[in-house]
């Protein structure tokens, strides 16, 4: 597998080499283009455009036993050979009236090409490729524009923050399948589309949104026994899990959202509430007797989304300061009535019910002729009536819990060359993750990059717990 | 008697339809470019902007040879830049690397003004320096990466006392879904990762620059007046001066040449103008640099103009840009420039005027 995977690498360089040399024209390679152009002619009021893609991702550390505080058996050299096709239909209709559907396929063929991994049958079920049409038929939705008014109606995602990182970007769930490996580009296809009404009035330096989501689904963690699986948890299961159903699409089980937005003097500010269902579902331990043999108490877990309110804030503006422009924004998001793991043996279900309150702050500016891009960013998570016995992905959770980050992108060549170094770093528990990207575009229509990303830090700690997850990366899109 | 009342009636007619042709307002339909010489009616507004008091030596000279001080022209010219009114085009922009490879865009674009007109930007009537002069949008259409990529622009009358924050910027990115604000950037990057510089596309306004008038020329078969502009706001400027060919009786610049700070030419510049209706506004159609020194070339192409829009306040919120809505479609759809001969020809030097001045110096 190592073997393939250095050959693609070297064809890449090749290709880049080739191409800077004009040895062959990219700029012409877009076979779908004569056929969309065609398409334009003959249908003009009807756009097609999407993309393939491969990501292939290597693991540095390869086969590996007994990993992490899970004993995790590492069976596997790649972490992903995921193919991605995505095509968009847009018709209008009139000026006002707009359809759009994106369809997203994708194949993993990890798992029919590294033979030596060894794979639950239901993590293969889940990951190896989309098949459902609710994975297939990614966005469905009618824009309809009618005065102050904006009316989107159908499958969509909505995204309201605008960190690198979720604050108060709450309305959708999300596929957390690679875990804490997934980057910023990738919410896109990671995020899950609901069928929802999304209502904006626009007036002055004002708007007003309502969303109203008869739709649940609920965010997909790591699936147990998969790649990226919490090593700091068993990969097997302990207890017996009785799933309940998800909420209905009964009125009374829908979710409501509601922001007020204004753009005055330069203040960009937003108001938001969401009352809405936990994405992700709580475990209640339930007591099932005693174990006949033993005499210990036996458990099972009771599976089930509970109701949350979510009140939100987010502020930006742009500062002159040493001869620049800063760009610093703030996000503050609430959450009533969440439910947290404790190791307390007096709370019977195994959970308490809190509230929390989580912050993302950046600044942001431009360096030497706006080549340099840099971007630090400062979030955390602050537990009010916080108790040591609280746990979180099997660790011991803590009352303030901080990640800085540092990203800094360089361009050259007209931007076709871009260089992208992330570093995370949570400060308390002395672990980072690294990751650093080189791209190149070849042409309009195609592109690639490298990347290599790192983790460090203890058993217990959500970057240290990957610290031999390290991987390279390669990527190659077509875009059309 | 009854021809003495038709007599009568025929008077009031006359009478209330005269008065009515008088102080009937024109509809706004009809806005007129005005040449703006006309526009500003006392010159001396434009000559002593940004609280002068007095002309130079040189511009007492200018105007006794040419009739004009440098800084008027340049203002004259750059208030030809924008029609004042809501308006909105298409815009596509082959941008050429020095290995002949091109990046080709295409976006849609609609802006809306903050003013009256250009005159109000030297007498501050009903707008300060620090105020919102301008906010622009608009939407990409190609390459497919930028494909629904909005953007949006607040701009700042600025000063010779206010002059840092000139504009603030917002980008709504289709596969982020989201929208963001941008650090804008400073007057001398580079746009669009282009020859061209924020200054040269967007920021650079007349009274930055010490002008001179250093000749007549011609260019392309029009007689222009050539203007000699050096930057007096910023001592490390990237440029040691400019030229410029203002044509004489609409004042469109036509040809421009920049020079890096050791001298050198360092970018060459042809615009192409046309007038469009209704109102006969002059507008850009055509602009084309290059860079001699590198190859490196940018053109941009400017089409289906459409003015006097009437766009609400709402429609320059960032939010706005999540609709990603393509509001027209152009009147006639061109395939994206894939081969440097599609473009038309790189812009050259003007040696004629160059060997001129040279002999007359």
């Amino acid at each position: 597998m190592k073997q393939i995977f250095v050959v693609v690498l070297a064809s890449l360089f090749i290709a880049v080499l080739n191409n800077y040399a004009s040895a062959f024209d990219f700029a012409s390679f877009d076979p779908a283009g004569d056929l969309l152009e065609h398409l334009k002619e003959t249908v003009p009021d009807l756009e097609i455009h999407g993309f393939f893609k491969n990501r292939t991702d290597l693991d540095l550390h390869g086969k590996d036993d007994d990993v992490g505080l899970g004993h995790i058996n590492k069976t596997w050299e790649c972490q992903m050979i995921e193919w991605d096709a995505s095509i968009e239909f847009r018709y209008r209709i009139s000026d006002h009236l707009e359809l759009i559907n994106e369809d997203h396929f994708l194949y993993d063929s990890m798992y029919d090409w590294d033979h030596g991994a060894d794979f639950p049958d239901d993590v293969e079920d889940r990951l190896k490729y989309y098949n459902s049409t609710k994975q297939i038929l990614r966005e469905l939705y009618v824009n309809i524009t009618y005065g102050n008014w904006f009316f989107k109606l159908g499958k969509q995602q909505v995204v309201w923050g605008k960190m690198d990182g979720k604050c108060i970007d709450v309305i959708n769930p999300g596929d957390y399948r690679e875990s804490v490996n997934m980057g910023q580009d990738d919410y896109e296809w990671r995020r899950i589309p609901l069928w929802m009404s999304n209502i904006t009035y626009f007036w002055s330096d004002y708007y007003f949104q309502f969303i109203w989501i008869p739709d649940f689904e609920p965010s997909q963690s790591p699936q147990r026994g998969s790649v990226w699986w919490y090593p700091s948890l068993s990969a097997s299961m302990p207890h017996s899990i009785n799933k309940k159903d998800k909420p209905s699409t009964a009125f009374k089980d829908n979710e409501f959202a509601f922001r007020f937005n204004m753009v005055k003097n330069g203040w960009d500010t937003s108001f938001i509430y969401f009352y809405t269902w936990d994405d992700f579902p709580t475990l209640f331990k339930k007591a099932n007797g005693f174990d006949p043999l033993t005499g210990d108490p036996e458990y099972s877990y009771d599976q089930e989304h509970t109701r949350l309110h979510q009140f939100g804030f987010n502020i930006d503006k742009g500062n002159w300061f040493l001869n620049r422009n800063w760009v610093w924004r703030v996000e503050f998001l609430y959450t009533l009535n969440d439910y947290i793991s404790t190791a307390d043996t007096s709370k019977s279900k195994g959970v308490v019910k809190r509230n929390c309150l989580k912050s993302i702050s950046s600044i942001e500016t431009s360096w030497m002729h706006g080549e340099i891009s840099t971007l630090f960013q400062f979030a955390w998570k602050y537990q009010p009536g916080y108790d040591s016995s609280f746990k979180s992905l099997g660790c011991r959770m803590k009352r303030f819990d901080p990640t800085l980050s540092l990203s800094v992108s360089k361009q050259w060549y007209n931007d076709r060359l871009k260089l992208t170094t992330i570093f995370y770093s949570r400060p308390g528990e002395g672990s980072w993750k690294f990751k650093d990207t080189i791209s190149w575009t070849f042409s309009d229509y195609v592109s690639a990059q490298i990347r290599y990303t790192g983790y460090s830090g203890p058993d217990d700690d959500i970057y240290g717990m990957y610290s031999k997850w390290d991987n390279l990366g390669v990527e190659f899109t077509y875009r059309f | 008697m009854f021809i003495k009342s038709i007599r009568n009636l025929l008077g009031k007619f006359v009478v209330t339809g005269t008065l009515f042709m008088i102080l009937y307002p024109l509809p706004c339909n009809c806005a007129q470019w005005i040449n703006p010489k006309l526009l500003v009616r006392d010159p001396a507004i434009v000559r002593l902007q940004q609280g002068r008091t007095a002309l130079t030596e040189r511009e007492k000279q200018d105007i006794h040879k040419y009739g004009y001080t440098g800084l008027e022209l340049m203002t004259y010219a750059d208030s030809n830049m924008r029609p004042d009114k809501s308006w909105d085009k298409f815009v596509r922009a082959a941008i050429v690397s020095p290995g002949g490879h091109i990046k080709y865009f295409e976006w849609l674009n609609k802006d809306k003004y903050y003013y009256k007109d250009f005159r109000s930007l030297l007498n501050y009537d009903g707008i300060r320096p620090g105020d919102v002069m301008k906010k622009f949008t608009g939407i990409y259409l190609e390459p497919p990466e930028r494909r629904y990529r909005g953007y949006l622009y607040y701009m700042y009358l600025t000063s010779m006392e206010k002059h840092q924050k000139d504009k603030e910027g917002w980008a709504w990115v289709h596969s982020l879904r989201r929208y963001r604000r941008s650090p804008t950037t400073p007057k001398s990057d580079h746009w669009l990762a282009s020859v061209l510089t924020y200054d040269d596309y967007l920021l650079r306004r007349p009274w930055e620059e010490k002008h001179i008038i250093i000749g007549r020329g011609n260019h392309k078969g029009n007689k222009c007046l050539i203007i000699e502009s050096r930057n007096i706001l910023d001592p490390d400027y990237y440029l040691s001066k400019r030229v410029s060919w203002v044509e004489e009786q609409n004042y469109l610049t036509l040809h421009e040449e920049q020079f890096a700070k050791n001298g050198k030419i360092c970018l060459i510049t042809d615009k192409s103008w046309d007038q469009v209706k209704p109102g006969n506004y002059w507008v850009i159609t055509e602009w084309n640099s290059v860079n001699p020194v590198t190859g490196e070339r940018i053109v941009l192409m400017y089409s289906d103009f459409r003015l006097n829009l009437g766009l609400k306040d709402g429609e320059f919120l960032p939010a706005y840009m999540g609709k990603e809505h393509i509001w027209k479609r152009p009147e006639k759809p061109m395939p994206p420039i894939k081969h440097v001969s599609e473009l038309p020809p790189v812009p050259v030097r003007d040696i004629e005027f160059r060997d001129k001045l040279q002999r007359d110096n």
